[in-house]
């Protein structure tokens, strides 16, 4: 079995998002107020909430290591600034 | 950032490369900044420059595209360089090369050290979806079990098949829920032999139509070296092959979730 590269948003989001290095808070810029592009995807992201509420798709649940049904909205990593 | 302060110079930072050498790789990156390298010693940083103020849009698409310019630089870098060391999205610094330049110069070793401990590595993602009847026919003890109070309900009066049906469901539910995780356990045993890393994925992606109304099973970023992705493929090949078993399997990506800097 060979792996594919789908290039789907979401593979890409969730690497984007939450993983990868992630600079110290001094050199981050300071935005006041809230993290533009965290909101803005989520709002990009309801779809995905969508699909989990009618559980057409399950999130992994860390603690267990198993997938559990309609765990709620996906929250995106959002961007690295401080308020 | 105070409200009325003039916004300053910035870089983008998409990566980290294992090269120290200077060039352009042209107008790759978000909204077609210029991408280029920023060297230090036989390392360097792959960033654009812009202001210093981060990407912030309210139109889905432009924030999309964004997110697929980012992953592109990386993969470019990746493609030309090896194994790079991938930025979260949105990572900018104030100032100009020279920040850069110094940042790469406080975390050399540390930037060195990781380039090193995951050359030639690259990180792909497993999921393994399952037929719910597959999850009970295989386990005998529960199959029988199940049968045993079917047949016991369909002979009941209805306000007595009522109560047994409730807990036929929750058999039902914990036989999968059983299955589930004795099928994870085994399928990690096997995947684990052939990689060097491995931890659950937090989130499935968009699952693709093949796999629809199959129960995930387990979801995993795997840390791979090259010379063992082959393997990794038969041995999931194998899984793929198992009645009820489908097998997604995907990358290969930056080392993103392998990373082990954090807040540097």
């Amino acid at each position: 079995m060979k792996p594919e590269r789908e290039d789907n948003l979401v593979d890409v989001l969730d690497r984007l998002l939450n993983r990868g290095i992630i600079l110290n808070a001094d050199l981050i810029i300071s935005v006041a107020g809230v993290p533009l592009i965290g909101i803005n995807l989520k709002a990009a992201l309801a779809s995905i909430e969508t699909m989990l509420d009618y559980g057409m798709m399950e999130a992994w649940d860390e603690n267990s290591l198993m997938f559990r049904e309609n765990p709620g909205p996906c929250i995106p990593g959002g961007a690295k600034v401080l308020s | 950032m105070n409200e009325g302060a003039e916004i300053g110079e910035g870089r983008y930072l998409y990566s980290i490369i294992n090269n120290g050498v200077k060039l352009s790789f042209g107008c790759i990156g978000i909204n077609e900044n210029t991408v280029y390298t920023v060297p230090y010693k036989d390392i360097a940083a792959v960033v654009h420059s812009c202001q210093a103020s981060a990407y912030g849009t309210t139109d889905d698409d432009k924030a999309k595209e964004w997110l697929l310019s980012h992953n592109y630089v990386i993969d470019r870098a990746g493609k030309q360089f090896g194994t790079v060391l991938p930025f979260s999205f949105d990572c900018l610094t104030r100032g100009n090369d020279d920040t850069v330049k110094n940042w790469l110069s406080q975390n050399y070793e540390k930037l060195k050290g990781e380039l090193g401990r995951l050359r030639d590595r690259d990180e792909y993602s497993v999921q393994i979806f399952c037929d719910q009847d597959a999850l009970v026919v295989k386990n005998p003890g529960s199959y029988s079990e199940l049968k045993g109070m079917k047949e016991m309900i369909e002979k009941l009066p209805k306000g007595a098949a009522y109560l047994f049906q409730r807990r036929f469901e929750l058999t039902v539910k914990e036989a999968i829920s059983t299955g589930i995780m004795r099928l994870a356990s085994e399928c990690c045993s096997l995947i684990i032999e052939h990689v060097e890393e491995m931890k659950p994925e937090k989130n499935t992606s968009q699952v693709p139509e093949k796999f629809k109304g199959k129960k995930p099973v387990v979801a995993l970023a795997c840390l791979v070296h090259k010379d063992r992705v082959e393997k990794l493929g038969e041995v999931l090949d194998r899984i793929d092959k198992r009645e009820g078993l489908a097998v997604r399997f995907t990358g290969p990506w930056a080392p993103f979730s392998f990373v082990r800097l954090k807040e540097i």
